[in-house]
């Protein structure tokens, strides 16, 4: 059986009730919110390219437009109206920075406004002057874009085909560059205009048109000559970029509006960030609501844990029912009466285990007494015998006296070793045996050595008497037939005890039993009584010689009844 | 578990990330130094141009060894202290060499800075003399111009030229007064053996005062040279050389390697026509290498490609085959005593750092650069 841990499961139970959900619902959100500021972001730099495209695209159309509606008014290519005319309508008005009319040899007719400079010069090898050449209508021909030695900016060339010749006239593109400064000023977005062959015109880095950096080996140009609309997400000069591309026909040059992912999709981080924040906030809310909640649960029970303990120990204390929790209440003030039902059995087990003790007390009292006087009776008996024995004259009648009253006395003894010992109901053997032989030996004033070896241990009252009886007859058969030929008794008695079998060897160093001896069917009393008190205790007697009459008790022992 | 087993989790990670950092080579970087900007930026366009498209290539085809060469870009403005400064700027950037400058005046400037640096200075077209024959960290792909005025010299002598006139460009003097100087002494030398008085005008052009040019041509009018030299870039060159036969002046025109370019052809018109060059370069060049380089030039660029250009690329080419060599570490050694392939033929470059390439003479025909023998 898995034996789950409380705090565990609460954890595991609000971690799937609460955090998983709400985890999973952040990241669906962020999802949504990031793929829609993407798509926003995209789009807005898509349509920002079309509108600069268009508005650039028009601007130049306009330039072109009207450099040829008002060089198809002229009728001559010289004449000082006609100059007047191109002066007032295309250089003063800040258009374009300087008009070139060029006759059919290519050579340049006159230049404004610098007339004389370049009056003559020979224009033909400028390639969209011939291709202008090419030309039967009025189209604009671009050239492509260079930096100018007048102003410094970057120029485009516009010619035009009319039937008096080309018009070649210099747009100067300096405000592309504000455009695209102005666009940059306002935001991290980075306007570009190049031309088709990828040389920058317009950029917030004044370096970049200078300089005339091209990105025509860039997988960027590549990709917006190919598909000429439209955002890409690239890698330019170590930064990861996100470039949107409009294509201006006519003068055939690309808009990239470009924005490094990180800028663009700050927004996303910003969510993200403020996302993150939120779920960490309401995961650490959570977190210290499901604390406070647990801890409220976990407190009762450590507190119901703690008043079990203590009435193992026997401290009965009642447990305040202040939970928030009706169930853990309930628990409390069931715990409570539990208590308090335990607490009372208690007492009342007590008294009666009190009452019990006082009883076996008064027993056990009375028992002593009991032993007392049959002790006490039995030496009065013994007494009685003594008294009587003094009218015997015939020695063997006085022999059967004395022997009587020695075991009325070894029988007294067994009460009086009981009723001297802790346990009235039991008697400690050796200690028992070892006073017997001293009895023995004290009434009939014979020197003899003995020994008493063997194990410590009780027997009970039942088993008792007989035992000391027996005892106490072979101890006598011992003293009267065991002396050795100097008439000295070396009496051995062993006690042994083996699992519940009791072995008493009583030996001595005489001369044994005769050769025709037979306990069977001596008429011996002392035989006759032990075949008796071991029939009695359910055991066996033995006898036989070894180096003097040795005689073995064996009965199992028994418990107090 | 758990601490332990959290550090032991995040140690992989740190120690996986490391590797994969370790493992991502780093690229090599090479710094470009040009004029990019302003009037005569032609050239220094159409190098950094060159240089580009080899790097490209270079890049394509794998790298060097694996790492990828950044080229970091940087405008001298032609101005001295410009170079200097955005010199310094690609030593700070730990550039393993730079390709530049594009003229004799700005490398004048750098090569001390480079040898100071003990960072190698690969010219693609600074060809003033007096940079030979030393040994130091300034290489170039360019043949010294003493060899263009020996060349201009022979192409002035067979015509007969006795009063020539030298439009000399005051931003590029390094270039300008070696050439002009070496042209008058090999000029003199031919003539004195037919026992001709050569005479001869110098006119100081200053591109950032065109104004004085008015000046020059009524000088012009007054002493009625026999023949103009131009040492000016394309587009000044083109606009004198205008300018010139606007005053209805028709004596030939000797130009430089610096001014030819389409530039030169496109804004010259049929003023620059004739118009002589003596090159270490060949725009008609039938070679497979030239051929390949012009068509992705014009790919990449929209134009064609010019002796810029091609020395650009060739300057690159010269890098990237040292480096594929012995890696970053001495570029020079690696260089000098070699033989490589350019895009119109092998060239050699000496134990100075010089290479030795032959002459071409080229002219302005039709409007195209062609290669055209001795008249």
């Amino acid at each position: 059986m898995v034996h789950r841990n409380f705090r565990q499961t609460l954890v595991y139970f609000i971690s799937l009730s609460v955090f998983l959900p709400m985890l999973v619902m952040s990241i669906a959100i962020f999802i949504s919110i990031q793929q829609g500021i993407n798509n926003t972001v995209i789009y807005r730099n898509q349509v920002l390219t079309k509108s600069i495209a268009l508005s650039v695209g028009q601007q130049i159309r306009d330039a072109s437009t009207l450099l040829i509606s008002m060089t198809a008014s002229l009728d001559s290519l010289e004449g000082s109206e006609n100059k007047k005319k191109l002066e007032v309508s295309l250089l003063n008005s800040g258009i374009y920075e300087s008009i070139y009319a060029i006759n059919e040899n290519g050579k340049v007719q006159y230049a404004l406004p610098e007339e004389g400079l370049y009056t003559g010069f020979d224009f033909s090898r400028q390639s969209f002057i011939q291709e202008a050449f090419k030309r039967t209508s009025p189209m604009p021909v671009y050239s492509p874009v260079f930096i100018s030695t007048q102003t410094k900016n970057p120029t485009v060339g516009v010619a035009v085909r009319q039937p008096i010749g080309v018009f070649a006239a210099y747009l100067n593109l300096a405000w592309l560059s504000r455009l695209s400064n102005a666009l940059s000023n306002e935001s991290l977005t980075s306007l570009s205009i190049v031309d088709c062959n990828g040389t920058t015109i317009a950029n917030s880095n004044k370096a970049f048109v200078e300089e005339q950096y091209s990105i025509a080996h860039t997988e960027l140009f590549s990709w917006a000559r190919r598909e000429r609309e439209g955002t890409l997400r690239h890698i330019f000069n170590n930064n990861e970029l996100i470039s949107s591309v409009s294509y201006i026909p006519g003068p055939d040059w690309y808009i990239f509006v470009s924005e490094t992912t990180k800028s663009a999709f700050k927004a996303t981080r910003d969510v993200l960030v403020i996302g993150l924040i939120a779920s960490i906030a309401a995961l650490l809310i959570a977190a210290l609501v499901g604390y406070t909640l647990g801890r409220r649960i976990l407190v009762s029970i450590d507190l119901l844990t703690e008043e079990t303990r203590q009435i193992r120990a026997g401290v009965y204390r009642g447990v305040q029912p202040k939970s928030t929790y009706m169930e853990i209440n309930r628990l409390i003030e069931t715990f409570n009466t539990m208590s308090d039902e335990v607490h009372t059995r208690e007492a009342q087990y007590e008294e009666a285990n009190r009452q019990l003790q006082q009883a076996l007390r008064q027993r056990d009292i009375l028992l002593r007494e009991i032993h007392h006087r049959v002790k006490n009776n039995m030496q009065i008996v013994s007494s009685l015998l003594t008294l009587q024995s003094d009218e015997l004259v015939c020695q063997e009648d006085l022999e059967l006296f004395e022997n009587s009253k020695l075991r009325i006395q070894s029988m007294a003894m067994v009460h009086e070793k009981i009723y001297q010992s802790d346990d009235v109901g039991s008697l400690p053997l050796k200690e028992y045996i070892q006073d017997l032989v001293e009895l023995i030996l004290y009434n009939n004033q014979t020197f003899m050595e003995y020994s008493v070896l063997g194990d410590e241990f009780t027997i009970n009252l039942t088993q008792a008497i007989p035992c000391a009886l027996s005892v106490f007859e072979a101890c006598m058969n011992a003293i009267k037939y065991g002396a050795n030929e100097d008439g000295h008794v070396q009496l051995v008695i062993t006690i042994k005890k083996d699992a519940d079998q009791v072995h008493i060897v009583v030996k001595d160093s005489g001369p044994g039993f005769p050769d025709n001896f037979n306990a069977d069917t001596s008429r011996s009393m002392g035989f006759t009584l032990m075949k008796g008190l071991m029939d009695q205790l359910k055991g066996q007697l033995r006898w036989y010689n070894a180096r003097g009459a040795v005689v073995e008790f064996s009965f199992p022992l028994t418990e107090n009844e | 578990m758990k601490k332990s087993a959290m550090n032991a989790i995040s140690l992989v990670f740190l120690f996986a990330g490391f590797i994969l950092f370790s493992c991502t080579p780093q690229p090599i970087k090479v710094g470009f130094i040009g004029g990019l900007s302003g009037f005569n930026s032609d050239l220094g366009i159409s190098g950094r141009n060159g240089v580009s498209l080899a790097i490209d290539a270079v890049n394509k085809q794998g790298g060097i060894k694996g790492r990828k060469l950044e080229l970091l870009v940087r405008d001298d403005k032609q101005d001295p202290e410009v170079a200097r400064a955005v010199f310094r700027e690609l030593v700070s950037e730990q550039v393993v060499a730079v390709i530049g400058p594009m003229t004799s005046g700005i490398a004048q400037v750098l090569i001390p800075l480079a040898n100071e640096a003990q960072l190698p200075l690969i010219s693609p077209t600074a060809s003033s003399p007096d940079f030979s024959g030393l040994d130091d960290l300034f290489i170039r792909v360019v043949t010294p111009n003493t060899n263009e005025a020996l060349g201009l010299a022979m192409e002035s002598f067979r015509r007969g030229v006795k009063k020539p006139c030298i439009f000399e460009d005051l931003s590029n003097q390094a270039f300008c007064q070696v050439l002009s100087r070496a042209y008058m002494a090999e000029l003199r030398r031919l003539s004195e053996t037919g026992g001709a008085e050569i005479s001869e005008i110098t006119l100081p052009y200053d591109p950032k005062d065109p104004g004085t040019t008015n000046t020059w041509l009524i000088a012009l009018e007054r002493y009625q040279p026999d023949l103009v030299l131009f040492t000016t870039n394309s587009l000044d060159t083109a606009i004198l050389a205008q300018r010139i036969r606007q005053r209805g002046f028709s004596m030939p025109f000797l130009g430089t390697g610096w001014a030819m370019s389409q530039s030169l052809i496109e804004n010259g018109g049929k003023a620059v026509e004739g118009m002589v060059f003596t090159v270490p370069f060949n725009p008609e060049s039938e070679s497979e290498a030239w051929r390949i380089f012009t068509s992705e030039y014009k790919q990449a660029f929209g134009k064609e490609a010019d002796f810029g250009a091609a020395q650009g690329w060739t300057a690159a080419q010269v890098l990237a085959q040292a480096l594929s060599t012995k890696g970053p570490k001495k570029i020079k050694e690696n260089i000098i005593n070699r033989s490589y392939q350019g895009l119109q033929g092998p060239l050699y470059i000496d134990g100075f750092g010089d290479p030795v390439i032959p002459f071409q003479r080229l002219e302005i025909e039709n409007g195209r650069l062609v290669s055209a023998s001795e008249p």
